[in-house]
Protein backbone atom coordinates (compact mmCIF):
# COMPACT_ATOMS: atom_id res chain seq x y z
CA UNK A 1 0.00 0.00 0.00
CA UNK A 2 1.40 3.31 -0.94
CA UNK A 3 0.54 6.62 0.62
CA UNK A 4 0.03 9.72 -1.35
CA UNK A 5 2.21 12.66 -0.42
CA UNK A 6 3.20 15.98 -1.76
CA UNK A 7 6.55 17.46 -2.58
CA UNK A 8 7.47 21.04 -3.23
CA UNK A 9 10.42 23.30 -2.85
CA UNK A 10 10.67 26.82 -1.55
CA UNK A 11 10.68 28.33 -5.01
CA UNK A 12 7.19 29.07 -6.17
CA UNK A 13 6.74 27.77 -9.65
CA UNK A 14 3.96 26.14 -11.52
CA UNK A 15 6.30 24.76 -14.13
CA UNK A 16 5.83 21.27 -12.81
CA UNK A 17 3.04 20.03 -10.61
CA UNK A 18 3.86 16.80 -8.95
CA UNK A 19 2.48 14.40 -6.43
CA UNK A 20 4.71 11.94 -4.74
CA UNK A 21 3.89 8.36 -3.97
CA UNK A 22 5.87 6.92 -1.15
CA UNK A 23 6.98 3.44 -2.04
CA UNK A 24 6.90 0.34 0.05
CA UNK A 25 10.58 0.70 0.79
CA UNK A 26 10.21 4.20 2.13
CA UNK A 27 11.13 5.29 5.62
CA UNK A 28 8.48 4.10 8.13
CA UNK A 29 7.60 7.62 9.17
CA UNK A 30 7.29 8.73 5.59
CA UNK A 31 5.23 5.69 4.79
CA UNK A 32 2.44 6.82 7.09
CA UNK A 33 -0.45 8.50 5.47
CA UNK A 34 0.58 11.95 4.42
CA UNK A 35 -1.66 14.84 3.74
CA UNK A 36 -2.03 15.61 0.08
CA UNK A 37 -1.57 19.12 -1.15
CA UNK A 38 -0.57 20.83 -4.36
CA UNK A 39 3.02 20.42 -5.32
CA UNK A 40 5.55 22.51 -7.16
CA UNK A 41 8.99 21.49 -8.29
CA UNK A 42 10.94 24.36 -9.72
CA UNK A 43 13.19 22.36 -11.99
CA UNK A 44 12.50 19.69 -14.57
CA UNK A 45 12.97 16.14 -13.39
CA UNK A 46 16.36 15.73 -14.93
CA UNK A 47 19.57 14.32 -13.52
CA UNK A 48 20.54 17.66 -12.07
CA UNK A 49 17.90 17.59 -9.37
CA UNK A 50 19.69 17.69 -6.06
CA UNK A 51 18.12 20.61 -4.26
CA UNK A 52 16.24 20.05 -0.99
CA UNK A 53 12.49 19.66 -1.07
CA UNK A 54 9.86 19.53 1.62
CA UNK A 55 7.30 16.81 2.10
CA UNK A 56 4.29 18.05 4.00
CA UNK A 57 2.51 15.51 6.14
CA UNK A 58 0.19 15.42 9.10
CA UNK A 59 3.29 14.92 11.17
CA UNK A 60 5.07 18.04 10.06
CA UNK A 61 7.29 19.21 7.28
CA UNK A 62 10.02 16.81 6.26
CA UNK A 63 13.05 18.23 4.55
CA UNK A 64 14.41 15.81 2.02
CA UNK A 65 17.08 15.98 -0.59
CA UNK A 66 15.92 14.35 -3.75
CA UNK A 67 18.52 12.69 -5.86
CA UNK A 68 17.91 11.69 -9.41
CA UNK A 69 17.40 8.01 -9.63
CA UNK A 70 15.84 6.80 -12.83
CA UNK A 71 13.77 9.09 -14.99
CA UNK A 72 13.45 6.35 -17.59
CA UNK A 73 11.19 4.32 -15.40
CA UNK A 74 8.42 6.54 -16.71
CA UNK A 75 8.42 4.35 -19.77
CA UNK A 76 7.95 1.19 -17.80
CA UNK A 77 4.52 2.25 -16.65
CA UNK A 78 1.82 4.62 -17.56
CA UNK A 79 1.77 6.82 -14.50
CA UNK A 80 5.23 7.42 -13.20
CA UNK A 81 7.44 10.18 -14.41
CA UNK A 82 10.36 8.74 -12.55
CA UNK A 83 11.74 7.18 -9.46
CA UNK A 84 13.79 9.47 -7.30
CA UNK A 85 15.67 8.79 -4.14
CA UNK A 86 14.71 11.09 -1.30
CA UNK A 87 17.20 11.38 1.52
CA UNK A 88 15.95 12.88 4.76
CA UNK A 89 18.10 15.77 5.86
CA UNK A 90 16.08 17.26 8.71
CA UNK A 91 13.46 16.70 11.39
CA UNK A 92 11.29 14.89 12.04
CA UNK A 93 12.97 12.25 9.91
CA UNK A 94 16.34 11.02 11.02
CA UNK A 95 19.00 12.72 8.90
CA UNK A 96 20.47 10.36 6.39
CA UNK A 97 17.45 8.10 6.26
CA UNK A 98 16.52 7.31 2.73
CA UNK A 99 13.20 6.81 1.08
CA UNK A 100 12.25 5.95 -2.40
CA UNK A 101 9.74 8.38 -3.81
CA UNK A 102 7.91 7.88 -7.02
CA UNK A 103 6.77 11.12 -8.53
CA UNK A 104 3.72 11.39 -10.71
CA UNK A 105 3.74 14.57 -12.66
CA UNK A 106 0.63 16.55 -13.25
CA UNK A 107 2.20 19.22 -15.29
CA UNK A 108 0.22 21.84 -17.18
CA UNK A 109 3.06 22.04 -19.68
CA UNK A 110 2.78 18.34 -20.47
CA UNK A 111 -0.97 18.58 -20.81
CA UNK A 112 -0.50 21.37 -23.32
CA UNK A 113 1.97 19.24 -25.27
CA UNK A 114 -0.41 16.29 -25.22
CA UNK A 115 -3.25 18.46 -26.49
CA UNK A 116 -0.98 19.85 -29.22
CA UNK A 117 -0.08 16.34 -30.35
CA UNK A 118 -3.73 15.25 -30.32
CA UNK A 119 -4.61 18.34 -32.34
CA UNK A 120 -1.90 17.48 -34.85
CA UNK A 121 -3.22 13.92 -35.12
CA UNK A 122 -6.66 15.30 -35.86
CA UNK A 123 -5.18 17.57 -38.55
CA UNK A 124 -3.27 14.63 -40.02
CA UNK A 125 -6.46 12.57 -40.27
CA UNK A 126 -8.12 15.42 -42.15
CA UNK A 127 -5.09 15.90 -44.39
CA UNK A 128 -4.83 12.16 -45.05
CA UNK A 129 -8.45 12.08 -46.19
CA UNK A 130 -7.83 15.10 -48.39
CA UNK A 131 -4.69 13.55 -49.90
CA UNK A 132 -6.19 10.08 -50.34
CA UNK A 133 -3.69 8.67 -47.86
CA UNK A 134 -4.25 6.12 -45.09
CA UNK A 135 -2.99 6.18 -41.52
CA UNK A 136 -2.20 2.61 -40.44
CA UNK A 137 -4.15 1.71 -37.33
CA UNK A 138 -1.23 -0.27 -35.86
CA UNK A 139 1.06 2.72 -36.24
CA UNK A 140 -1.37 5.15 -34.66
CA UNK A 141 -2.08 2.76 -31.80
CA UNK A 142 1.65 2.48 -31.05
CA UNK A 143 2.14 6.23 -31.43
CA UNK A 144 -0.62 6.95 -28.90
CA UNK A 145 0.58 4.30 -26.47
CA UNK A 146 4.28 5.11 -26.59
CA UNK A 147 4.36 8.86 -27.16
CA UNK A 148 1.24 10.01 -25.34
CA UNK A 149 1.04 7.46 -22.53
CA UNK A 150 4.57 6.27 -21.89
CA UNK A 151 7.02 8.91 -23.06
CA UNK A 152 4.81 11.87 -22.19
CA UNK A 153 7.21 14.45 -23.60
CA UNK A 154 7.18 18.01 -22.38
CA UNK A 155 8.22 19.16 -25.82
CA UNK A 156 6.01 18.56 -28.83
CA UNK A 157 7.60 16.59 -31.63
CA UNK A 158 6.96 17.26 -35.29
CA UNK A 159 4.43 14.59 -36.25
CA UNK A 160 4.20 13.50 -39.87
CA UNK A 161 2.40 10.91 -41.92
CA UNK A 162 4.69 8.94 -44.20
CA UNK A 163 3.82 7.65 -47.64
CA UNK A 164 3.79 4.10 -46.21
CA UNK A 165 0.94 5.07 -43.85
CA UNK A 166 3.01 5.15 -40.66
CA UNK A 167 3.22 8.01 -38.19
CA UNK A 168 6.57 9.52 -37.27
CA UNK A 169 7.62 11.75 -34.38
CA UNK A 170 10.71 13.91 -34.59
CA UNK A 171 12.38 15.96 -31.88
CA UNK A 172 15.26 18.10 -33.09
CA UNK A 173 17.33 21.11 -32.11
CA UNK A 174 19.14 23.90 -33.90
CA UNK A 175 22.47 22.09 -33.75
CA UNK A 176 21.17 19.26 -35.94
CA UNK A 177 20.60 16.70 -33.21
CA UNK A 178 17.44 14.68 -33.52
CA UNK A 179 15.34 11.76 -32.35
CA UNK A 180 13.18 10.44 -35.18
CA UNK A 181 10.82 7.57 -34.39
CA UNK A 182 8.65 5.88 -37.02
CA UNK A 183 5.98 3.71 -35.46
CA UNK A 184 5.70 0.56 -37.56
CA UNK A 185 3.20 -1.36 -35.43
CA UNK A 186 3.52 -4.36 -33.10
CA UNK A 187 5.93 -2.38 -30.90
CA UNK A 188 8.53 -1.91 -33.64
CA UNK A 189 10.13 1.47 -34.09
CA UNK A 190 12.38 2.65 -36.91
CA UNK A 191 14.73 5.21 -35.42
CA UNK A 192 17.05 7.87 -36.84
CA UNK A 193 19.26 9.47 -34.19
CA UNK A 194 21.75 12.28 -34.75
CA UNK A 195 23.80 13.29 -31.71
CA UNK A 196 26.57 15.83 -31.21
CA UNK A 197 29.00 14.09 -28.94
CA UNK A 198 31.75 16.72 -29.33
CA UNK A 199 31.41 20.41 -30.26
CA UNK A 200 32.28 21.26 -33.88
CA UNK A 201 32.40 17.62 -34.85
CA UNK A 202 30.28 15.61 -37.23
CA UNK A 203 27.03 14.37 -35.75
CA UNK A 204 27.10 10.76 -34.62
CA UNK A 205 24.46 8.81 -36.52
CA UNK A 206 22.54 5.77 -35.36
CA UNK A 207 19.71 4.23 -37.37
CA UNK A 208 17.83 0.95 -37.23
CA UNK A 209 14.73 -0.88 -36.12
CA UNK A 210 14.13 -2.09 -32.59
CA UNK A 211 11.32 -2.67 -30.17
CA UNK A 212 10.19 0.50 -28.44
CA UNK A 213 11.96 0.08 -25.08
CA UNK A 214 15.23 -0.90 -26.75
CA UNK A 215 14.96 2.15 -29.00
CA UNK A 216 14.58 4.41 -25.99
CA UNK A 217 17.65 2.87 -24.44
CA UNK A 218 19.56 3.88 -27.59
CA UNK A 219 18.15 7.40 -27.25
CA UNK A 220 19.32 7.58 -23.66
CA UNK A 221 22.76 6.18 -24.43
CA UNK A 222 23.30 8.90 -27.01
CA UNK A 223 22.22 11.56 -24.51
CA UNK A 224 19.29 12.59 -26.71
CA UNK A 225 16.52 12.32 -24.11
CA UNK A 226 17.09 16.02 -23.41
CA UNK A 227 15.51 16.78 -26.77
CA UNK A 228 12.31 15.16 -25.53
CA UNK A 229 12.41 16.55 -22.00
CA UNK A 230 13.72 20.06 -22.15
CA UNK B 1 21.15 9.18 -71.11
CA UNK B 2 23.72 11.29 -69.31
CA UNK B 3 22.20 13.96 -67.14
CA UNK B 4 24.09 17.10 -66.31
CA UNK B 5 24.77 18.05 -62.73
CA UNK B 6 23.24 21.36 -61.67
CA UNK B 7 25.39 24.23 -60.32
CA UNK B 8 26.11 24.31 -56.59
CA UNK B 9 25.03 27.93 -56.31
CA UNK B 10 21.54 27.30 -57.73
CA UNK B 11 18.36 26.19 -56.00
CA UNK B 12 15.67 23.55 -56.31
CA UNK B 13 12.02 23.43 -55.33
CA UNK B 14 10.30 20.44 -53.74
CA UNK B 15 6.54 20.07 -53.44
CA UNK B 16 5.40 19.35 -49.84
CA UNK B 17 2.06 17.98 -48.60
CA UNK B 18 0.66 19.14 -45.24
CA UNK B 19 1.23 15.62 -43.87
CA UNK B 20 4.99 16.36 -44.14
CA UNK B 21 4.94 19.86 -42.69
CA UNK B 22 4.81 20.51 -38.96
CA UNK B 23 6.27 22.82 -36.34
CA UNK B 24 6.69 25.46 -39.05
CA UNK B 25 9.19 23.30 -40.92
CA UNK B 26 9.36 20.96 -43.85
CA UNK B 27 10.02 17.48 -42.46
CA UNK B 28 11.86 14.47 -43.84
CA UNK B 29 8.56 12.90 -44.90
CA UNK B 30 8.50 15.41 -47.76
CA UNK B 31 11.35 13.56 -49.46
CA UNK B 32 10.08 9.99 -49.34
CA UNK B 33 9.88 8.54 -52.84
CA UNK B 34 9.55 5.35 -54.84
CA UNK B 35 11.37 4.86 -58.17
CA UNK B 36 9.22 4.59 -61.29
CA UNK B 37 12.13 3.66 -63.55
CA UNK B 38 15.89 2.97 -63.35
CA UNK B 39 17.93 6.08 -62.66
CA UNK B 40 15.00 7.80 -61.06
CA UNK B 41 15.27 10.14 -58.08
CA UNK B 42 13.39 12.66 -55.99
CA UNK B 43 11.43 14.95 -58.28
CA UNK B 44 12.30 18.67 -57.94
CA UNK B 45 12.39 21.82 -60.05
CA UNK B 46 15.46 23.89 -60.90
CA UNK B 47 14.44 27.43 -59.97
CA UNK B 48 17.14 29.39 -61.82
CA UNK B 49 16.29 27.59 -65.09
CA UNK B 50 12.67 28.82 -65.06
CA UNK B 51 11.64 31.87 -67.04
CA UNK B 52 11.02 34.96 -64.99
CA UNK B 53 12.64 38.16 -63.76
CA UNK B 54 12.53 37.21 -60.08
CA UNK B 55 11.89 34.20 -57.87
CA UNK B 56 8.13 34.81 -57.71
CA UNK B 57 7.93 34.80 -61.51
CA UNK B 58 10.09 31.70 -61.74
CA UNK B 59 7.91 29.87 -59.23
CA UNK B 60 4.83 30.90 -61.21
CA UNK B 61 6.50 29.41 -64.31
CA UNK B 62 7.10 26.14 -62.46
CA UNK B 63 3.60 26.18 -60.98
CA UNK B 64 2.06 26.44 -64.45
CA UNK B 65 3.85 23.23 -65.47
CA UNK B 66 3.03 21.08 -62.45
CA UNK B 67 1.89 17.54 -63.13
CA UNK B 68 0.42 16.83 -59.74
CA UNK B 69 -2.49 18.26 -57.82
CA UNK B 70 -1.17 21.16 -55.75
CA UNK B 71 -3.47 22.60 -53.11
CA UNK B 72 -3.55 25.73 -50.99
CA UNK B 73 -2.48 23.70 -47.96
CA UNK B 74 0.68 22.54 -49.76
CA UNK B 75 4.14 24.15 -49.62
CA UNK B 76 7.14 24.45 -51.86
CA UNK B 77 10.49 23.95 -50.15
CA UNK B 78 13.54 25.81 -51.45
CA UNK B 79 16.93 24.06 -51.16
CA UNK B 80 20.43 25.07 -52.22
CA UNK B 81 21.92 22.49 -54.56
CA UNK B 82 25.48 22.69 -53.23
CA UNK B 83 24.34 22.14 -49.68
CA UNK B 84 22.15 19.21 -50.70
CA UNK B 85 25.08 17.59 -52.47
CA UNK B 86 27.53 18.14 -49.59
CA UNK B 87 25.26 17.32 -46.66
CA UNK B 88 23.70 14.23 -48.22
CA UNK B 89 27.10 12.92 -49.29
CA UNK B 90 28.44 13.40 -45.76
CA UNK B 91 25.42 11.69 -44.23
CA UNK B 92 25.63 8.75 -46.62
CA UNK B 93 29.31 8.30 -45.82
CA UNK B 94 28.43 8.25 -42.11
CA UNK B 95 25.81 5.59 -42.88
CA UNK B 96 28.23 3.54 -44.96
CA UNK B 97 26.13 3.84 -48.11
CA UNK B 98 28.03 3.35 -51.36
CA UNK B 99 25.94 5.70 -53.48
CA UNK B 100 26.76 8.96 -55.24
CA UNK B 101 24.16 11.60 -54.51
CA UNK B 102 23.72 14.35 -57.07
CA UNK B 103 21.21 16.90 -58.36
CA UNK B 104 20.74 16.47 -62.10
CA UNK B 105 18.71 18.07 -64.87
CA UNK B 106 15.79 15.94 -66.11
CA UNK B 107 13.63 18.08 -68.40
CA UNK B 108 10.19 16.64 -69.14
CA UNK B 109 8.73 16.57 -72.64
CA UNK B 110 5.21 17.71 -73.31
CA UNK B 111 2.39 15.14 -73.23
CA UNK B 112 -1.26 15.16 -74.19
CA UNK B 113 -2.09 16.54 -70.78
CA UNK B 114 0.92 18.61 -69.81
CA UNK B 115 3.25 21.19 -71.35
CA UNK B 116 6.98 20.54 -71.36
CA UNK B 117 8.77 21.27 -68.10
CA UNK B 118 12.36 22.39 -68.75
CA UNK B 119 12.96 22.96 -65.00
CA UNK B 120 12.39 19.38 -63.89
CA UNK B 121 15.34 17.85 -62.07
CA UNK B 122 16.13 14.89 -59.83
CA UNK B 123 17.97 14.35 -56.59
CA UNK B 124 19.60 11.11 -57.65
CA UNK B 125 21.82 8.46 -56.14
CA UNK B 126 19.97 8.21 -52.86
CA UNK B 127 18.26 5.25 -51.18
CA UNK B 128 14.65 4.82 -52.24
CA UNK B 129 13.29 2.17 -49.95
CA UNK B 130 11.67 2.23 -46.56
CA UNK B 131 14.94 1.66 -44.72
CA UNK B 132 16.28 3.56 -41.70
CA UNK B 133 19.17 4.75 -43.87
CA UNK B 134 16.79 6.24 -46.41
CA UNK B 135 14.88 7.98 -43.64
CA UNK B 136 18.14 9.49 -42.33
CA UNK B 137 18.86 10.88 -45.80
CA UNK B 138 15.35 12.36 -46.02
CA UNK B 139 15.89 14.06 -42.66
CA UNK B 140 19.18 15.44 -43.97
CA UNK B 141 17.39 16.85 -47.01
CA UNK B 142 14.78 18.44 -44.75
CA UNK B 143 17.57 20.13 -42.81
CA UNK B 144 18.79 21.65 -46.10
CA UNK B 145 15.51 23.51 -46.68
CA UNK B 146 16.26 27.24 -46.67
CA UNK B 147 12.70 28.47 -46.78
CA UNK B 148 9.26 27.55 -48.06
CA UNK B 149 6.51 29.28 -49.96
CA UNK B 150 2.82 28.45 -50.54
CA UNK B 151 2.34 25.97 -53.37
CA UNK B 152 -0.47 28.11 -54.73
CA UNK B 153 -0.53 31.90 -54.64
CA UNK B 154 -2.36 33.57 -51.79
CA UNK B 155 -5.81 34.78 -52.78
Amino acid sequence: MQDRASVFDDTTSDAIQANALLGQRSHPRLARRIEARPVCLSAPLLPSITSPYHIHSAHGIHRVGIEYFDIWSQWQGLENIGVVRAVAIGDPIEPGQAALVRIVVREPERDIVKQSILSRLKDLHAAAADEDMTIHLDSERDFRLYVLEQMRPNRKPAVTLLENGNLRALWSDASGQQVGLQFRGDGWVQYVLFARTMPDQTLATSVGRKMFNATLESVRQMGLHRLIYT
Amino acid sequence: MTRISLPDADHILRHVKPTAFDEGRVQGAAFGWMPKQPGDGISVNWIEHADGANQDDKIAFIRARRRRDWKKSHKLAVLNIGRVRADVRQRMEALGLALSPDVVHDPLKSTDKFPADPTHALISGIPNNDSPEAEAVFDTLAACVENHVPALPEA
